[in-house]
């Protein structure tokens, strides 16, 4: 009898111990975790109630900044664009990288796959920055290399990023060039894990391409399909801010904004804070429903199972 | 036969024509690097400069803050790579060797934030830079970059696979556990550890908007955010030397996807969300 209580005093000890050693293993993750992630997320809400411009006294004024935000002009565009930007950018999200990748993976010659890997992953590592810039100078009105083109084959330069359609879809040019390569990669990676048998299956039963793609391959692509999806939503809410702000900094007059990009304006360009974090968490919610459907929908890919 | 022939043709067509697009403005950026201002600024398509020089980059270095930029760049990833990386080794170690009932939770606290997107966190943290007194300094560009759940994640993915018997074995035996995590652990998961370094190295290497935010003097600058230096439009546009600085900005990350193209793609392409 005493025996047993020993051993289960040693056992909760021990428990304890186990308990304290992981908190202190998790302790540094768990600080910069809340100091950067969760407390920015609570004080963007509490700013989002008041009058500040980071200097000065705040000042509590309620829902004022929501309605602000809703019916500023900049923001309506804002929130257009960016759904505009997710339309726009689904067929470079999905659809090139998909048509590509069944091209590559029909190439028999394992070396000319890799090949064609490795030189269209090499957008994806440099930086967006960078590369915005190289694009804007391609761009440029009066020596750029597309106007150079373009009056070659015969036709009037165009102001690709003073005009007002021509700025929203140089934006989505830039962002669908840099990303292609990175999700047709993806889409390569899915489809070497298309069981062999299914598709010799298939060909014994004397199934054409079109059906084995769009039976097998695309069913069995579903969870890269909405992973895709969901970084799409986060290019066009939050990414395409570095081709925005370099590009047109969102102009002409805010016609090829988003999101982040009049976030950003809002903050550091008119030092309005509550509006800026009303407009924050406006989007984090878009950004939380928008992702946890998908995420639903996809069974999490991964990151749910334990 | 001959069909089979005709659409491997086709196929290689079409890939060609894509890497070719793909690959056309970095090869652009190279090649006005080398151009003389009258070969830039034309109306002509000179495809390769008739007269290659190295003037633009003798202006980005000398004339411009180039090699401080590029130190603050090299320090600042390094920064960033190294603390992303240890903070989610020990957090990835706690999750798989330790078995209490807070495991659950915390793993689903860590990996949410993969949902909160930069523009709520990013004028909480700058305020808090501020208050810190941090603005413009590395450590303002690489702290709040310590919270990274894909890092953390990818990680614990990996640290997963290690047998657990091995683990049993070595705590009844009374090995202290910071042992087991460096020479059982660490030693076992080196491939995916470098692998996770290297994307957080190329992330941190390209960091754009968060920098553009916390480091506003010229000196304090990382390269990526240096670069618009050269066009301010006060100065005019001084597109030779920038491509020269472009260049020789994006060579670190040529040279490292060089030597271990394989080992990137794969990492990215089992992580994911980096990039």
């Amino acid at each position: 009898m005493s025996n047993e209580k020993t051993l289960s005093r040693t056992a909760i000890q021990r428990r304890r111990r186990e308990t304290l050693m992981f908190f202190l293993y998790i302790l540094p993750a768990l600080l910069v975790f809340f100091l950067f992630k969760y407390w920015p997320i609570v004080f963007s809400a509490i700013l989002s109630f008041f009058k500040w411009n980071f200097v000065g006294t705040m000042k509590w004024i309620g829902l004022k900044n929501y309605v602000a935000m809703l019916t500023r002009e900049s923001f309506q565009l804002a929130a257009r664009n960016t759904l505009f930007y997710i339309l726009g950018l689904f067929p470079f999200f999905v659809i090139f990288p998909l048509l590509f990748s069944l091209a590559l993976t029909n190439i028999r010659s394992g070396l000319a796959q890799n090949f064609y890997k490795a030189l269209l992953f090499i957008p994806t590592i440099l930086a967006f920055s960078i590369i915005c810039l190289v694009w804007m100078w391609m761009f440029n009105p009066n020596f750029g290399l597309l106007n150079n083109i373009i009056m070659q084959l015969g036709f009037r330069r165009v102001a690709w990023l003073a005009e007002r359609n021509t700025a929203l879809i140089s934006i989505l040019m830039v962002t669908g060039w840099k990303i292609i390569g990175s999700n047709l990669i993806l889409y390569v990676a899915g489809l070497y894990m298309v069981p062999r048998e299914y598709l010799e299956a298939a060909r014994i039963d004397g199934a054409n391409a079109w059906r084995v793609f769009w039976h097998i391959k695309w069913p069995l692509l579903a969870p890269t399909t909405i992973y895709i999806l969901v970084t799409a939503i986060n290019y066009a809410a939050e990414k395409a801010f570095v081709p925005i702000n370099i590009l047109t900094k969102g102009g002409p007059a805010d016609v090829s904004t988003n999101l982040s990009h009049i976030i950003y304006v809002y903050g550091f360009t008119f030092f309005n804070i509550g509006l800026a974090s009303a407009t924050a968490i406006f989007t984090s919610i878009f950004f939380f429903i928008v992702t946890r459907t998908m995420m639903k929908a996809s069974g999490g890919f991964g990151y749910y199972e334990n | 036969m001959r069909t089979k022939n005709y659409s491997t043709i086709v196929l290689h067509v079409v890939m060609l024509a894509l890497v070719i697009i793909n690959i056309f403005p970095i090869f652009w950026m190279v090649s006005s690097a080398f151009k003389f201002p009258d070969e830039l600024f034309t109306t002509d398509i000179h495809l390769i400069p008739d007269r290659p020089t190295l003037e633009n980059f003798r202006i980005a270095l000398f004339e411009y803050d180039f090699i401080r930029w590029f130190i603050n760049s090299i320090i600042t990833t390094l920064g960033i790579s190294i603390g992303q990386v240890l903070i989610a080794i020990l957090a990835a170690f706690a999750m798989c060797y330790f078995k209490t009932r807070y495991n659950e939770i915390i793993f689903y606290v860590l990996i949410a934030t993969m949902v909160i997107p930069f523009q709520v966190t990013m004028i909480p943290n700058y305020i808090l830079m501020s208050k810190m007194g941090l603005l413009n300094t590395r450590i303002a560009v690489i702290l709040p970059t310590f919270a990274n759940a894909t890092t953390f994640f990818f990680i614990r993915q990996h640290f997963r696979s290690v047998p657990m018997a091995l683990f049993e074995a070595a705590k009844v035996e009374g090995a202290n556990s910071f042992w087991i995590l460096r020479k059982v652990v660490v030693a076992l998961c080196k491939g995916s550890i470098s692998a996770m370094f290297i994307l957080c190295v190329i992330d941190g290497w390209n960091q754009y908007f968060w920098p553009l935010l916390v480091l506003t003097k010229s000196e304090m600058r990382t390269l990526t955010v240096g670069l618009q230096q050269f066009l301010d439009f006060e100065m005019g546009n001084r597109w030779g030397p920038f491509m020269a600085t472009a260049t020789m900005a994006s060579l670190p990350i040529i040279i490292i996807y060089l030597f271990i193209q394989r080992n990137i793609i794969e990492a990215f392409v089992n992580s994911g969300v980096k990039g």
